[in-house]
This record gives C-alpha cells, sequence and structure tokens, in this order.
C-alpha cells in the first residue's frame, strides 16, 4: 500500500493584496482517511481546496498532490465537489453527468454504464432525461455527488456534501464516503456540520483568517479541551467528595470540575466506596461544536 | 485534443438540438419568404396585364417593316374607331387606348383614355410599338440596336474588373459578401457569450477548471460555437442556392458565378482571422462580465465599427484606393468588409493587402491571448466583474495559475 500522503501542505501563504488568506497552513492527508476541514465562513478553506487544486498558486510553501506537483494527468484522479453546486441547469441529467465523467477521462460507454449505476443507487433513474432545473435542489445535491465521484477518483475534495439532503441520502452518502475510504480513497470534506464530522472524520484541522488553530486526530484534539471535568448522574445525594472544585447543574445531570491533581478514577472510587448508585458517569469531554466556538471566539487560549 | 474534442463536440450539440436554435435557423428564411410574398402581392397588382387597345387614324403603326413584339406581356388590340375603344374600355376588356389623331407625325401628340392610371408595363409595350414603326425606315439590325438601347462596360486598367451596365448583381455582390460576414459574426456571437457566461452564472466553472486546462476549455468552446454559426450560415447558404439555383431558370444569374477564385481567397484569407478576432473579444468580454445582457452592450462596441464601411459605402465606390478606403483598411474592425468591397470594385495594391492581413492575424492572435487572460482571471468571479487595473496586470488579487 502506498504509505505516501495523497496530499502534503507545507507552509503554504496565499496573499490577495495585502491579505492573507492562508498564513503558514501545513498538513497532510493520507489515503484511506477522511480529513475534515474545518472553520468560520471566510476562514480560508476554500483558499486553500483551490490551492490544492492549483487553481490559485501559493506565495510561499509547497504542495504536493499524489505524490508530485498538480498536473493536468492528476486531476482526473480527483474529484471535487465545490461549494458553489453547478450543473448545465438545461441539459438532460444522464447527458450532463456522462459529460463530465468523458472530460475525466472516462471512456464514452463506461462513462454511461457507470452514470446510470449512480442514478438508480440514488434513486434517480427516472429523472435522467429530465433537464437539471426540473430536478429538486436535493436532486440536484445527488447529482453534484455523481459527478464528483463516477469517475473513480483517488483524492476526494468535498465542501459541504450534506446540505440539502435528508436523513435518508445522508446516510447514504456517508456510507459511500466511508466505502471510499476502506479502498484507500483520500477525503477532505469541508462542512459547518460538527456532527457528520465526529461520527466521519479521522483527523481534523481547524482554521480562521487563514491560519491553523487546531490540527490532529478527533479523539486528541476533544480530549485536548475536555478541561478535567466529568457528568455525573444519580438518584442518590451524594457526600462532598474530594478533588472536586466545582459542581453544576448540566440537563438531567450535574458536571463536577476536577482540582488540576484529582482523576476521574479517584472520584468514581469515592463513590463506589460511598455506596452510591451512580447511572450515569462520564469524563466530560467537550463536543466539537464547543471546542469550534470556543477556539474561534477566544483563539489565544489554544495557544 | 481529446478533451477540446468533447468540450466542442458537447458545445455543439447542445446548442444545435435545441428548439431555440431551430427557430432562429427558421425564422430568418421564412421572414425573407413572407416578405417576399407581401412584396410579390404589391408588384402583382401594379402588374396589370389587361391588354391595351389603340385607335391609329394616322395609319402610322401599320407601316411595313416595323420590328415584332416576340413575347410581349400585355396584348395589344387595334380598334378601327374611338366608339368601338370606349366600348371595350368600358367592359373593362382594355385597361385603357391610345388614340393616334391623322396629325400624329406632325403633332407627335397621342390621347391616352382610362379608367384609372394604366400599368407601367402596358404603356411601355406600346410605347415599344410606336418607337418600332418610328424606326421601320432604318435596317432592321440598327433598328433593333436602336430599340435595344445602350450597354457601357466599365473596365479596370488591368482588366481584372469590369462592370456592364445594368449588371446589378456585380454591383451588389462585394456588398454581399461584407453582409454575410456581418451575418455569420452576429449569428455566432450570441452564443459565444452566453456560452462563457453561462458556466458563471450556473456555476460550472470550478468543476471545470479542475477537470480541464482553461485554454482547453475556452478552444473546445470557442470552435463549438464557431461550428454552430457556420451551421446556421451554411443552412441559409444551402436554402438560398436552391432559390437560386429555382430562380436562374427565370433570370440570368452568370453574375454570382463571375467570382473570380482570387476574389473569394482574398476574402476568406481576411474574414478567417477577423472572425477569430471577434469571436476571442466576445470571450474576453462574457468572462469579464457577469450576465449575458450586459456582455450584448458592451460587444456593441467593437460589433458597431464593422458597419462603418458600409457608412463609407459611395466613398469607397468612387475612389477604391482612396485615403478613407486605405485607412479603412489598416483598421482591424474596418479592415474585412472594407476590403471586400475595394476589390470588388477596382485592384487593391498587393502591399495593402498582405499588410491588412498582416495586421489582422497580429490582432487575432492578440485577442486570443487577451481572452485566454479575461478567461483565467473571471472564470471563477462569480457575480462579479474583474477590474481592468487586474486585468492590465497592475494587481494581481485573485489571479488564478496559469
Amino acid at each position: 500500500m502506498n504509505v505516501e500522503p495523497a496530499v502534503d501542505v507545507q507552509g503554504v501563504r496565499k496573499k490577495f493584496g495585502n491579505l492573507a488568506a492562508v498564513d503558514d497552513v501545513t498538513f497532510h492527508v493520507n489515503r484511506g482517511e477522511i480529513f475534515g476541514m474545518l472553520g468560520p465562513n471566510g476562514a480560508g478553506k476554500t483558499t486553500i481546496i483551490r490551492l490544492i487544486l492549483d487553481i490559485f498558486k501559493p506565495n510561499s510553501g509547497r504542495i504536493a498532490v499524489l505524490g508530485g506537483r498538480m498536473d493536468e494527468r492528476k486531476l482526473r484522479e480527483i474529484g471535487y465537489m465545490p461549494e458553489e453546486r453547478g450543473l448545465y441547469q438545461d441539459v438532460r441529467l444522464e447527458k450532463c453527468l456522462v459529460y463530465l465523467a468523458v472530460l475525466k477521462g472516462v471512456p464514452n460507454k463506461d462513462a454511461r454504464n457507470r452514470v446510470i449505476e449512480y442514478l438508480e443507487r440514488f434513486d434517480l433513474i427516472d429523472y435522467s432525461h429530465k433537464p437539471v432545473k426540473e430536478l429538486s435542489k436535493g436532486m440536484q445535491q445527488k447529482a453534484q455527488i455523481i459527478a464528483t465521484l463516477v469517475h473513480k477518483p483517488q483524492l476526494v475534495i468535498v465542501d459541504e456534501p450534506f446540505s440539502g439532503l435528508d436523513p435518508v441520502n445522508t446516510k447514504m452518502v456517508k456510507d459511500i464516503l466511508r466505502d471510499l475510504r476502506e479502498n484507500g480513497v483520500a477525503i477532505i470534506m469541508s462542512t459547518h456540520q460538527m456532527r457528520q464530522v465526529e461520527e466521519l472524520c479521522d483527523r481534523i484541522m481547524l482554521i480562521d483568517h487563514g491560519r491553523m488553530l487546531l490540527h490532529g486526530e478527533i479523539d486528541t484534539v476533544r480530549k485536548q479541551f475536555s478541561g478535567n471535568s466529568i457528568f455525573l448522574r444519580t438518584a442518590e445525594e451524594f457526600p462532598t467528595l474530594s478533588g472536586v472544585e466545582r459542581v453544576e447543574e448540566h440537563n438531567s445531570a450535574q458536571r463536577l470540575t476536577l482540582a488540576p491533581n484529582s482523576e476521574p478514577k479517584d472520584i468514581l472510587n469515592q463513590l463506589v466506596a460511598a455506596g452510591i448508585q451512580v447511572d450515569w458517569f462520564e469524563v466530560a469531554v467537550p463536543t466539537l461544536d464547543e471546542i469550534f466556538i470556543q477556539v474561534v471566539e477566544e483563539p489565544e487560549l489554544n495557544e | 485534443m481529446n478533451q477540446v474534442w468533447q468540450v466542442m463536440s458537447f458545445e455543439y450539440a447542445r446548442h444545435v438540438f435545441r428548439k431555440r436554435f431551430l427557430f432562429a435557423l427558421l425564422s430568418l428564411p421564412a421572414f425573407i419568404l413572407v416578405m417576399s410574398f407581401v412584396v410579390f402581392l404589391l408588384i402583382r397588382s401594379e402588374f396589370n396585364t389587361t391588354p391595351i387597345g389603340y385607335v391609329d387614324q394616322s395609319g402610322f403603326l401599320s407601316r411595313p417593316g416595323a420590328v415584332g413584339n416576340e413575347g410581349s406581356r400585355v396584348n395589344l388590340r387595334r380598334f378601327d374607331d374611338e366608339g368601338k375603344a370606349q366600348e371595350a374600355l368600358s367592359a373593362e376588356e382594355i385597361q385603357a387606348y391610345y388614340v393616334l389623331t391623322p396629325d400624329y407625325l406632325e403633332t407627335r401628340q397621342a390621347k391616352l383614355v382610362a379608367l384609372e392610371e394604366p400599368s407601367g408595363v402596358a404603356t411601355g409595350q406600346f410605347t415599344q410599338l410606336v418607337r418600332a414603326n418610328l424606326l421601320a425606315d432604318f435596317p432592321e439590325e440598327v433598328a433593333l440596336r436602336i430599340m435595344l438601347g445602350n450597354q457601357l462596360v466599365v473596365r479596370s486598367l488591368d482588366g481584372s474588373r469590369q462592370f456592364v451596365q445594368g449588371d446589378w448583381l456585380g454591383f451588389v455582390l462585394p456588398f454581399m459578401v461584407g453582409f454575410i460576414f456581418l451575418v455569420a459574426v452576429f449569428a455566432t456571437s450570441g452564443y459565444l457569450l452566453q456560452a462563457v457566461v453561462e458556466e458563471k452564472e450556473n456555476r460550472t466553472m470550478e468543476l471545470l477548471v479542475t477537470t480541464i486546462s482553461p485554454n482547453k476549455l475556452m478552444a473546445g468552446k470557442i470552435i463549438g460555437i464557431i461550428a454552430v454559426g457556420w451551421t446556421q450560415l451554411l443552412v441559409w447558404f444551402g436554402m438560398v442556392l436552391v432559390l437560386a439555383t429555382a430562380g436562374s431558370m427565370v433570370f440570368d444569374l452568370s453574375g454570382w458565378l463571375s467570382l473570380s477564385t482570387g476574389y473569394l481567397v482574398l476574402a476568406l484569407a481576411l474574414f478567417v482571422p477577423s472572425f477569430i478576432m471577434l469571436a476571442a473579444l466576445m470571450v474576453a468580454v462574457g468572462a469579464t462580465l457577469t450576465d449575458v445582457q450586459e456582455a450584448q452592450q458592451v460587444t456593441s462596441l467593437f460589433t458597431l465599427p464593422l458597419f462603418i464601411p458600409f457608412w463609407f459605402a459611395l466613398t469607397l465606390i468612387n475612389h477604391p484606393n482612396g485615403p478613407i478606403a486605405v485607412g479603412l483598411s489598416f483598421f482591424p474592425l474596418t479592415a474585412p468588409i472594407t476590403l471586400s468591397i475595394r476589390a470588388g470594385f477596382a485592384p487593391v495594391p498587393v502591399w495593402q493587402l498582405v499588410l491588412s492581413i498582416f495586421l489582422l492575424v497580429i490582432f487575432a492572435l492578440g485577442a486570443l491571448w487577451f481572452a485566454g487572460r479575461a478567461f483565467r482571471l473571471g472564470m471563477l468571479r462569480y457575480g462579479q466583474r474583474v477590474p481592468w487595473r487586474e486585468f492590465l496586470g497592475l494587481e494581481t488579487r485573485g489571479e488564478p495559475s496559469e
């Protein structure tokens, strides 16, 4: 198996006039991995994607895609679903998708077969001869996903892939992305839907104002922000516990903030020793949503 | 190359197999047919072929030796006296009658009696009869010569151009050639603008530029759309050919065929680079602006100058090698039509032709470069124009890679 990263971005900077849209960003994306690219609107995510795709040239730094510099041949190995969706509105769905597949280098006959296969899978086969403009927003979104994947790319870059999809189709797209990962495809996913990121991504990167604020495996990042507290739910009154600095109500449970030297297992031991029946005990790891807000609103906390 | 071909055939097919295209294709011939029919009806109403009568009291019209009136479309009826002619007129058997009084030869006065003004064909017919009789004393060949009138032939000094009086086709042809060029430009420009602006409007551009290089995309589009425009022209030309073939059975169209090969080669040498130049300019405008309507307004900046040679048509005919004609031949937007008109009427110095075609080729290449740059700069600007400062390279904000 090829262990070389599918995308390797090293110290990349891109300035537009005096504005640094991307400022010293370094990361890599492995084959067989879903990499989440997070950040508020205007953070520089699309610029990074365009730099990877060679639509923009960086002012400094180095970008390697599928083992080297981007060239026309590699474009055929890439499936890209941009944030600004678009298909030829007055062209029939099947014809439009076949055209895009053929441009990506799929032989004409194969392209037709694959498109039909995908249209069936996405339940769009009845619309294959309708002009794209007659499709609903959700259907067009599915068509866009087909256009991204039909040529069996090695690197997939998707920007908000779940917007406009109902839960059934969201699940199907997630399954497809997981399948691709299983097959060694590298996937970069840019989204604001943190729940999907937590569910799908292996590693994430969080950027704001063109700078990378966070980078790493999801679990590691969450632990990094856990802040040494636990959730506890019990129907009984529990005694004062040593090593707990603060107790707050948290939904139907309580959040216990621990002293710096205290460990969650010490607290659990005390509860067991006191014979308290514990319904729920969990180390309070923040959600990605919480981390996102915290990092974006107070970036100095992360530095 | 394969990708250029793919883009080309896609662009071609999606325009040609559209109802809108078929409508545009058929609307011009339909319009011409309707207009021709209206004109035909108008002429027909003027074209009264009811016989015309005459009463010849002078005996002048029955002179022996008068040249006959074969092939006349209005019959002439002779009446012995005015009463019978009047009866025939009242019964509408004739549209009018002439009376030549006994002293006609002295007075040269004839009387015309009619209920309403007789048609020109009818009066012409009678005039011919009078003329034939006036010439009855001359030998037949002389009489015929005088009857047919003169025919002036104007030749250029080197003999390469000649105009025969009354040969309106030879006169109109250089203008027709220019007109066909303009129709080709306008037939194509709308599609070109639409094709370039469309991907910005429907946001397909980002998907495409990560699939195919901008230059290939642009090349495929330009060739495909030009093919659409020329398909339209070919179909129209085919229709004209069918009409001309049908017409040649009635009219003498040899003037159409008298075009020298040299003239056609020259027209092609002028029109091909001009066409590419204009197509590239359309792409440049389409790529830098945001919607088709706005783009069409801007393109008038360089489509209007194409008409300038027609404004100077008289000057170009009278002084085909004068300063205005020469000046317009070196300005790329006026050169193609100016030169095609000039060359139709007089030999153009070779150095002027070479220089003009050379300039056109240079401008066409420049326009292609310009279009390529506009396309790359403008392709990802959704709903934004490309500022001119940036276009000229004074700023580099957001410039996509080459």
